[in-house]
C-alpha cells in the first residue's frame, strides 16, 4: 500500500535527519517505528503525510502510495490523499481540535470537506463514527466542547475522525503516550478491532516497545535518523541483533525485572 | 522497618472549593511514612491525588485536614523563618526542569542559589561548589557555564537533582522525575538516584505512573485511586502478591516485553470518575469486576493483611 525507498530528509541544507529509510506496509498490517527522542521517527511520519515543516525536504528517495509517488502531488491531490486515503491519529487529539468549537461541528466540517454530504448526513455519519469508537452517548459528545471530555475520550474522538472516511492507511504518532495505562490498553484494543474491520494498514510511531510489540507485525528501530534494525515484531523483541535494540529492551522497566534496590 | 519515620503524613486530606461551591477532594485521609534510606513509591493514574500529596509533603500546598510530622514535630503550621528553616530538609525534584529553572540563570547559579539563600557558602565559593555537585551527578565541570536550554533532558534532570541535593536534605520527593525521559536515560537517572540515596541515607518519595518502574526501585509502594490509598505493599511484592482489584487492573494493563503476545490485553472498562463526584462507598466500585452490595454503601478501610501489606477492599474481610 505504501512503499518508502531510500528516503532522505533534510532541514534546509543541514545534515540529513533521516537517511536510507525504507518501509513497506500492506493492507491489514501494522508497522511500528520505535526509537528515542530525536531519532527521526516523527519526521518520517510527517513526510508520509506530506506535512514536513517548511524548510524540511525530501532530498532523495521516494514515497509511493498504491504505486504512485506522492512527492509530486499538487495541492488538490494532497487534499484527496489526506483524509480519504490516509489519516493521522495524533498523540494528543485534544490539541488537534479547536477548543472553542463543539466536537460535532468540527467533525461535520471535516467530513464535508472530503465527501459530498448534507449537514444532516454528515452529523449522522459523525455520530456513527463516535459510536464505533465506543464513546457512550454519541449525541452528547457531538454537542460537547473538547475540554468537557477526558484525555481518553478526546483520543477516541481523534480516532473516530481519522477512521470516519475509511482511509486505507492510518498514520499514528504516539497514539497512547499521553494516556493512563488502563486507558492505553482500551485504546490499543480499539485500534486493533477497528483495523481488522476496515482492513487498513497502520504506520505507528511510538517509544513504547511493549505497545509496539503487542500491536505490530513489523518493527523498525531507529537511531539518529537511520534504521538500525528491522524485522518481525516478535523477533526484534525476543532476539534483537543490534546492541542498540538490546539496550532499549533492557532499559524498559519490567515488573519482576531488574531491581535497583 | 523498625526505625522511626523521618516524615509522617497522618490522615492528610486536601479539598479544593470550586467556583460553584462544590468540593473537590483531591486527597482523602492518606497516612504514609518516609524512612531514612528507604523509598516510598506512589503510583496511580492522572487525578488520583499523588501530586497533590507530594506538594503537601514539601509544603507547597496546605492540607485541609491531618498533619505532617518531621522528626515527630508538626510542621504544617510553620510560618516565616521557621518554614524557611524547615524547607532545607525536604526538597523536591520536578518532572520538567525546564519549567522549574530560571531560563536566564546558568547551571552554576541554579545549583548555588539554594546554598546562597541559606548563607551556607560565600559567593567566592560558587565555582568550587558547582563543580562538586556536577561531579556528584556525573556531569562535566564546564557545564556550570551553560544555560538550561543548552542541556538535554537527561542532563537537565541531573542538574535538577544536584540542585535538590545541594542543601543536603534528609528527604527528597521526586514527582514523575523520569517520565519525560527516554528509557535508556531514565535508567541512568534512576541508577544515580538510588546510588545517591545509599550514599546519603536519603528518605525518598518517588511518585510515578509507571508501576513497573516504581516496583523496581521502591522499598514500599502505595497505590492511589481517586485520592485514596487502596493498597500498600513492599515493592517486590507488586509482581505476584497484589490483592486490590485496582492494582491488579493496573498491572494487567501493562504491555510487557516478555508477555504472551497472543493473549488479549485486559483492560477494565470506563475511566476514573471525577473527584468532584466521588461515589459513596468504595472509590473503585464503578469499575470493579468484583463489586458487591456493601461496596456501594461503605468505604473499605485500609487493613493489614500481611506484614507491611495493607489493602482497602471488602473482599479481604471474608
Amino acid at each position: 500500500m505504501i512503499e518508502v525507498s531510500n528516503l532522505k530528509i533534510q532541514y534546509a541544507n543541514r545534515r540529513p535527519v533521516v537517511e536510507d529509510f525504507n518501509l513497506s506496509v500492506k493492507a491489514g498490517q501494522i508497522v511500528s517505528i520505535v526509537g528515542e527522542s530525536g531519532s527521526g521517527k516523527s519526521t518520517v511520519l510527517r513526510a508520509l503525510l506530506g506535512a514536513l515543516p517548511e524548510n524540511g525536504k525530501v532530498t532523495a528517495g521516494d514515497i509511493r502510495f498504491e504505486g504512485e509517488s506522492i512527492l509530486g502531488y499538487s495541492k488538490k491531490e494532497w487534499q484527496q490523499y489526506r483524509g480519504k486515503k490516509t489519516a493521522m491519529i495524533f498523540q494528543d487529539s485534544g490539541a488537534m481540535l479547536n477548543p472553542i468549537r463543539k466536537i460535532g461541528s468540527q467533525i461535520v466540517e471535516y467530513l464535508r470537506l472530503h465527501e459530498k454530504l448534507s449537514k444532516d448526513e454528515a452529523w449522522e455519519k459523525g455520530k456513527e463514527a463516535l459510536s464505533m469508537v465506543r464513546l457512550p452517548d454519541s449525541d452528547n459528545t457531538m454537542k460537547a466542547y473538547p475540554f468537557e471530555l477526558s484525555g481518553g475520550m478526546r483520543q477516541r474522538v481523534g480516532i473516530a475522525m481519522a477512521m470516519a472516511l475509511n482511509p486505507g492507511l492510518l498514520l499514528a504518532d504516539e497514539p497512547t503516550a499521553a494516556l493512563d495505562v488502563t486507558t492505553q490498553a482500551q485504546i490499543v484494543r480499539l485500534m486493533l478491532e477497528l483495523m481488522e474491520k476496515q482492513d487498513a494498514g497502520i504506520v505507528m510511531v511510538t517509544h513504547n516497545l511493549g505497545v509496539a510489540a503487542y500491536m505490530s507485525d513489523y518493527i523498525l528501530v531507529m537511531q539518529n535518523g537511520k534504521i538500525v534494525e528491522s524485522g518481525k515484531a516478535m523477533e526484534i523483541v525476543q532476539n534483537p541483533q543490534s546492541d542498540y535494540t538490546r539496550t532499549l529492551i533492557e532499559t524498559v522497566p519490567r515488573l519482576g525485572g531488574k531491581r535497583y534496590v | 522497618m523498625s526505625n522511626e519515620p523521618v516524615l509522617q503524613a497522618k490522615n492528610l486530606s486536601k479539598r479544593f472549593e470550586m467556583e460553584d461551591k462544590r468540593i473537590l477532594t483531591a486527597v482523602d485521609d492518606v497516612s504514609l511514612n518516609l524512612y531514612k534510606g528507604k523509598t516510598l513509591g506512589i503510583v496511580g493514574e492522572s487525578g488520583c491525588g499523588k501530586s497533590t500529596f507530594a506538594r503537601m509533603l514539601v509544603q507547597l500546598d496546605q492540607p485541609s485536614d491531618g498533619e505532617i510530622l518531621y522528626r515527630g514535630k508538626n510542621i504544617q503550621n510553620l510560618k516565616g523563618k521557621d518554614l524557611w528553616e524547615n524547607r532545607r530538609h525536604i526538597q523536591m525534584v520536578f518532572q520538567d526542569p525546564l519549567a522549574s529553572f530560571n531560563p536566564r540563570m546558568k547551571v552554576r547559579e541554579i545549583i548555588c542559589e539554594p546554598l546562597l539563600n541559606y548563607k551556607l557558602i560565600k559567593k567566592s565559593e560558587k565555582n568550587a561548589v558547582a563543580a562538586r555537585y556536577l561531579k556528584m551527578v556525573e556531569l562535566p565541570e564546564d557545564f556550570m557555564e551553560r544555560y538550561p536550554h543548552a542541556l538535554s533532558g537527561g542532563q537537565r534532570q541531573r542538574v535538577n537533582i544536584a540542585r535538590a541535593l545541594a542543601l543536603e536534605p534528609e528527604i527528597i520527593i521526586c514527582d514523575e522525575a523520569t517520565c519525560a525521559l527516554d528509557v535508556s536515560c531514565q535508567d541512568t537517572i534512576v541508577q544515580l538516584l538510588v546510588r545517591l540515596q545509599e550514599q546519603k541515607n536519603l528518605a525518598m518519595g518517588f511518585i510515578c505512573h509507571d508501576v513497573a518502574l516504581v516496583s523496581s526501585l521502591a522499598h514500599d509502594v502505595a497505590v492511589m485511586y481517586l485520592g485514596n490509598v487502596v493498597e500498600k505493599l513492599p515493592g517486590e511484592d507488586l509482581v505476584n502478591k497484589v490483592r486490590h482489584p485496582y492494582t491488579k487492573a493496573l498491572i494487567d494493563a501493562i504491555f510487557d516485553l516478555k508477555m504472551d503476545f497472543s493473549k488479549k490485553i485486559e483492560a477494565i472498562e470506563g475511566e476514573t470518575p471525577s473527584p468532584l463526584n466521588a461515589p459513596q462507598g468504595c472509590p473503585f466500585q464503578d469499575r470493579c469486576p468484583e463489586c458487591m452490595a456493601i461496596c456501594k454503601e461503605q468505604k473499605p478501610l485500609l487493613q493489614t493483611i500481611d506484614e507491611g501489606h495493607l489493602v482497602a477492599c471488602h473482599l479481604e474481610v471474608n
